[in-house]
């Protein structure tokens, strides 16, 4: 609590008086102090301000978006103190680099007993991300403004930016280890599939439609043809982030790029019933456990929209390589998306591939630099390390060159099965 | 009524005050400056009328200045001629004018984009919640200058007649001791105020 500029003001002009006063003698002058302290006395002696039983509400509609989609947030103010509110300033902070771009986030708003107040505000072009809402700051001064207060409400709620992501269409994967539950990986194992897997002599009780007949004609004897079951399978993204030398290197926003392939990728193996765990490695570490569903496709995408690209705390080798081999069982399917910058990237997928896991990873294309100035040279340099590095992981692993400026379905669609 | 039209008779109104204000301030002066007091007061109406329409603070605060400087011209002119008894009733009506209108600059300010600005949805409930708050505020401030204007002429008649009784109270030290006193309980009652006091809960979210 402090004197307003206003308060102040006031008592510098009560004070001017009273010195011109004394200086020519004229009590008239003093006189004009009385009007400036009845008005500091009334406003002080009538402002009585118990914001106890004023409740706020807030609502964020939708709490999650994918960029470019709006969000709306109400505010509801109700005056539950049992007396008048006066002149109070209700303010929703919008968290940085936001702005309401149309309705108010701050309302002056005077309140009868049980009264209430709605409002909303739009908060849009928000890039990707997990933004804060609040905290509601309530300023009131006295009736006339000679002192301010100003509270602020803790409470804050929050919407997530989700990155966009593609259709993909159906992915063609295989896998040495699947699941109990039928999906669309092929097991190796004989059982209820659509692709032919053996032929075997005919038993009683096998379906009529199932006999080969041209092989029964050719050997005389009844055969039946055999499928290979298919499955669902583990699969776990990791997103490599790791590099600041990125954004100099692409000619893109590679951030943008490796989550919008890990998010469509996450979209699509769930929907074909797998079950899907993320680990995020950059700036931001994350880990999702391996789960099914929608659920866990919105967890995966809530935990994407915080990824920040930058320097990692810890090495990759202890964050994520020990992680996996705890968590996920041998023969297990990763994907990797990663620039393949680090050396370390490199050798993490070296090792995790000698542990047994299969390992697909995904890479964005790099234009050919050209030019001899020390810029140039540099991410020429950069360029040959990183070749060095995709040849290490292509000799392990299944390696897929992405380039962004085409869509995901038909970059993938040129890849008959991978893994 | 539309929000347009409420909103002009809002500012004209605020503008027949100003000038009434600017009125008894240069009808107190003497002939030869007056007619540069009226000049200049009419730009300030001019700047008020505007400032308040569009809520534009800074013409608001160019007009109060003008009129504060003017009042104080006519109060400086008064202090040389030694006339300040005459008018002084005048010169005090002024002076809570120029209060009045000063109390009426955030009203303007910080209402008017409630009232233009484009809101998402319930901005009748804004507009007429605003209206509310501008009317209750305007009329007890109202209620509250004039109370001040009055109170204030009735000190210095009462003033006057204790003289009649007794001279000693016409020693000009104590009406200043009386308003050092006052503006010392002003400043004591602040501490207590019941603002200091005030205590709240945390949000309740739905």
């Amino acid at each position: 609590m402090a004197f307003t500029k206003k308060g102040l003001a006031y008592l510098s002009i009560a004070y001017c008086f009273v010195a011109i006063a004394i200086v020519f003698h004229e009590f008239y002058l003093a006189s004009y102090v009385i009007p400036i302290g009845l008005l500091f006395l009334v406003s002080n002696s009538l402002t009585s301000v118990d914001l106890s039983g004023l409740k706020i509400q807030r609502k964020l509609n939708p709490s999650r978006t994918f960029g470019g989609d709006p969000i709306d947030v109400t505010i509801r103010v109700t005056n539950d103190t049992g007396r008048d509110l006066k002149d109070i300033e209700v303010e929703d902070r919008v968290p940085f680099p936001l702005a309401p771009e149309g309705g108010l986030n701050s309302v002056p708003v005077s309140l009868r007993p049980e009264e209430s107040l709605e409002w909303t505000y739009r908060i849009s072009r928000a890039s990707r991300g997990h933004y804060i809402v609040g905290p509601i700051s309530i300023r009131y001064s006295d009736m006339l403004g000679f002192y301010r207060k100003r509270t602020e409400r803790m409470q804050d709620d929050s919407f997530t930016v989700l990155p966009t992501i593609e259709k993909i269409g159906t992915l063609d994967l295989k896998a040495r280890r699947v699941g109990a539950w039928s999906g669309q990986v092929p097991s190796r194992r004989v059982g209820a599939g659509t692709e032919f897997y053996e032929l075997r002599l005919y038993n009683a009780g096998d379906e009529l439609r199932r006999i080969n007949w041209k092989a029964s004609a050719r050997t005389g004897r009844l055969v039946t043809n055999e499928f290979e079951s298919e499955h669902v399978t583990d699969v776990l993204l990791i997103v490599d982030s790791t590099e600041d030398v990125t954004s100099s290197m692409f000619k893109f926003d590679l951030t943008e790029f490796q989550l919008t392939l890990a998010g469509s990728l996450s979209s699509q193996l769930l929907l074909q019933g797998n079950r899907v765990g993320l680990a995020l490695y950059g700036e931001v570490r994350a880990w999702v456990d391996l789960a099914f569903g929608k659920r866990q496709l919105v967890k995966i995408l809530d935990n994407l929209a915080m990824m920040k690209a930058g320097p990692a705390l810890l090495p990759m080798n202890y964050a994520v390589e020990s992680v996996i081999v705890s968590l996920m069982p041998s023969k297990s399917l990763i994907i990797f998306i990663s620039p393949l910058l680090s050396e370390e990237t490199a050798s993490v997928i070296g090792s995790l591939a000698e542990k047994g896991y299969i390992i697909i990873c995904f890479t964005p294309t790099l234009e050919r630099v050209k030019g001899t100035d020390p810029k140039a040279l540099a991410l020429r340099i950069l360029s040959a390390q990183r070749r060095a590095n995709a040849i290490r992981v292509d000799s392990v692993a299944t390696l897929i060159e992405f380039a962004p400026d085409v869509s995901l379905k038909s970059q993938l669609r040129r890849q008959t099965r991978i893994g | 009524m539309d929000e347009k039209t409420r909103w002009t008779l809002f500012t004209l109104s605020s503008s027949a005050l100003i000038a009434l204000t600017i009125f008894a301030i240069v009808a107190l002066m003497p002939l030869y400056i007056k007619i540069i007091g009226g000049i200049v007061g009419s730009v300030s109406v001019v700047a008020w009328g505007y400032g308040m329409f569009k809520g534009d603070f800074r013409r608001l605060r160019i007009s109060m200045v003008i009129t504060t400087f003017l009042f104080a011209l006519s109060l400086l002119e008064q202090i040389w001629t030694t006339t300040i008894v005459n008018e002084f009733p005048v010169q005090l009506l002024a002076f809570v004018l120029i209060l009045f209108n000063v109390e009426t600059i955030p009203l303007a300010t910080s209402h008017r984009r409630l009232h233009f600005s484009e809101s998402l949805s319930r901005s009748e409930d804004l507009a007429r919640a605003s209206w509310k708050i501008i009317r209750r505020k305007l009329s007890s401030l109202g209620i509250l200058f004039s109370g001040c204007y009055v109170l204030t002429i009735a000190t210095i008649y009462v003033g006057l007649y204790v003289y009649s009784y007794a001279p000693i109270m016409g020693d000009t030290s104590i009406y200043l001791i009386a308003v050092f006193v006052l503006l010392a309980l002003f400043v004591t009652l602040r501490e207590g105020s019941p603002l200091e006091h005030e205590h709240h809960r945390d949000l309740e979210t739905g």
